[in-house]
């Protein structure tokens, strides 16, 4: 193993992890999410020599995923997962016996891209509100509205009206969906 | 902070650090007596959100993504990087000669001062590097030793390791989790006598030991695990231990 391929593997253990949760909080699906990460990790591969400061690694991987994400979005047309499709959430299970988590991952899920990916890399990739505004060409201003009402619609969406009994998934993720539409 | 702007914070970022001093501001005021009830149940939220953000990481992924690092490199490629290995390699050495005139006007403790509040500084560029805590593989770490001149055997346990560069100097940066928390030790190799120290540095504690060819400097919250950390690495290094007289 040369230099090079050991300053790639150091990358790859130290940020894999983060990276992939980025990557399926982008895209809400398992096997796009590792994709995304395949070519962002090639990407980074190529230009590996472009990372002359050490510390910087972790947002320029962050910045690889994120428009890699970008790139496959307009290059398939196919970021229109919808909650059933989400492997983390059972569908046997009846909304109001969800465990805490589940549903705040389903709800989540059901955020609006502008709201959701501002507040994954920013719980996630640890970036603040001014590294988020570079990273999305935003205002400062604007990130922290979207990161407020991110938040907000998801305790909105946990509201104990959401969990009524019902056991159909449909009529369940419809009604997250106006939920979330609405707030 | 008014009270409204303290809503519209704990809404943007509850973990920003100065809400806590806000919501005690703001009870003593009078002016919101529920802040702080407000700032705890935020923080819980905020807990739910990070686990319902964990996602396993597919089996086998780590092993896919070294693939990539296999796959043959175009030769117009390797001429760039030559070239900037030649730029770097000439850089290093002007900085080391700059470094090294520095050194012969500074006295023993000065050295090992500096070295002291260099590492410190170094931590707040790698802050992730304290949360690792799955173990390093054992041969990644004596691949990375020996491109150092060290050897190592494998009874160590790494959680973080990574080839660092501290005000000039190379440095292995290796973070060992411990009952007491995270000890970060960064490993110099260096002619130069490098002599005992124990200080407090930038809020952790610090402690500077020499051996044969270079010196440890030890960093970390409180230096209760130190003693351990040291034997274990004494154990594992094949170094020999110097100690500065005088």
């Amino acid at each position: 193993m040369d230099a090079r391929q050991l300053a790639f593997s150091t990358l790859v253990q130290n940020f894999q992890g983060e990276l992939y949760r980025l990557a399926y909080w982008l895209c809400k699906n398992q096997a796009q999410a590792q994709d995304i990460l395949q070519e962002a990790y090639l990407r980074a591969w190529k230009s590996l020599d472009n990372l002359r400061d050490q510390s910087a690694a972790r947002a320029w991987l962050m910045t690889i995923v994120r428009r890699e994400y970008l790139r496959t979005f307009e290059r398939k047309k196919l970021i229109t997962i919808e909650l059933d499709e989400l492997p983390l959430i059972d569908d046997a299970m009846p909304l109001d016996e969800l465990s805490d988590v589940e549903r705040v991952r389903a709800a989540i899920a059901l955020l609006e891209t502008k709201y959701r990916v501002p507040l994954v890399l920013q719980v996630i990739g640890g970036l603040s509100c001014s590294e988020i505004a570079d990273e999305l060409g935003l205002s400062e201003a604007a990130v922290m509205t979207q990161l407020f009402r991110a938040r907000q619609k998801i305790k909105l969406l946990l509201e104990p009206s959401s969990a009524a009994p019902d056991s159909s998934n449909i009529i369940r993720t419809e009604r997250f969906k106006n939920k979330a539409g609405k707030a | 902070m008014k009270p409204f702007q303290f809503t519209e914070a704990l809404g943007v970022d509850p973990k920003n650090a100065e809400l806590a001093l806000a919501a005690r501001a703001l009870v003593r005021s009078g002016e919101n007596s529920d802040a702080e009830r407000a700032l705890s149940s935020a923080l819980l939220f905020e807990q739910q959100i990070e686990r319902a953000l964990e996602v396993r990481t597919p089996d086998l992924l780590t092993e896919q993504l070294l693939a990539i690092s296999q796959q043959p490199r175009a030769h117009g490629s390797w001429r760039t990087l030559r070239r900037k290995m030649a730029i770097f390699a000439a850089a290093s050495l002007t900085a080391c000669a700059v470094l090294a005139g520095a050194w012969v006007w500074s006295t023993q403790a000065a050295f090992e001062s500096r070295l002291a509040a260099d590492c410190a500084k170094h931590l707040s560029y790698e802050p992730f590097a304290l949360s690792r805590t799955t173990r390093v593989p054992s041969a990644l770490v004596s691949q990375l030793f020996a491109r150092n001149g060290l050897e190592i055997d494998d009874s160590l346990v790494i959680n973080y390791l990574q080839p660092c560069v501290v005000n000039g100097k190379i440095a292995l940066h290796i973070v060992m989790q411990q009952p007491s928390g995270p000890v970060t030790v960064m490993i110099f190799t260096t002619s130069k006598s490098i002599g005992d120290l124990e200080r407090s540095q930038s809020e952790a504690e610090v402690r500077v030991r020499g051996f044969d060819g270079g010196g440890l400097v030890f960093l970390a919250e409180s230096s209760r695990d130190f003693d351990a950390v040291e034997a274990k690495l004494w154990a594992s290094l094949g170094v020999q231990r110097i100690q500065l007289t005088g």
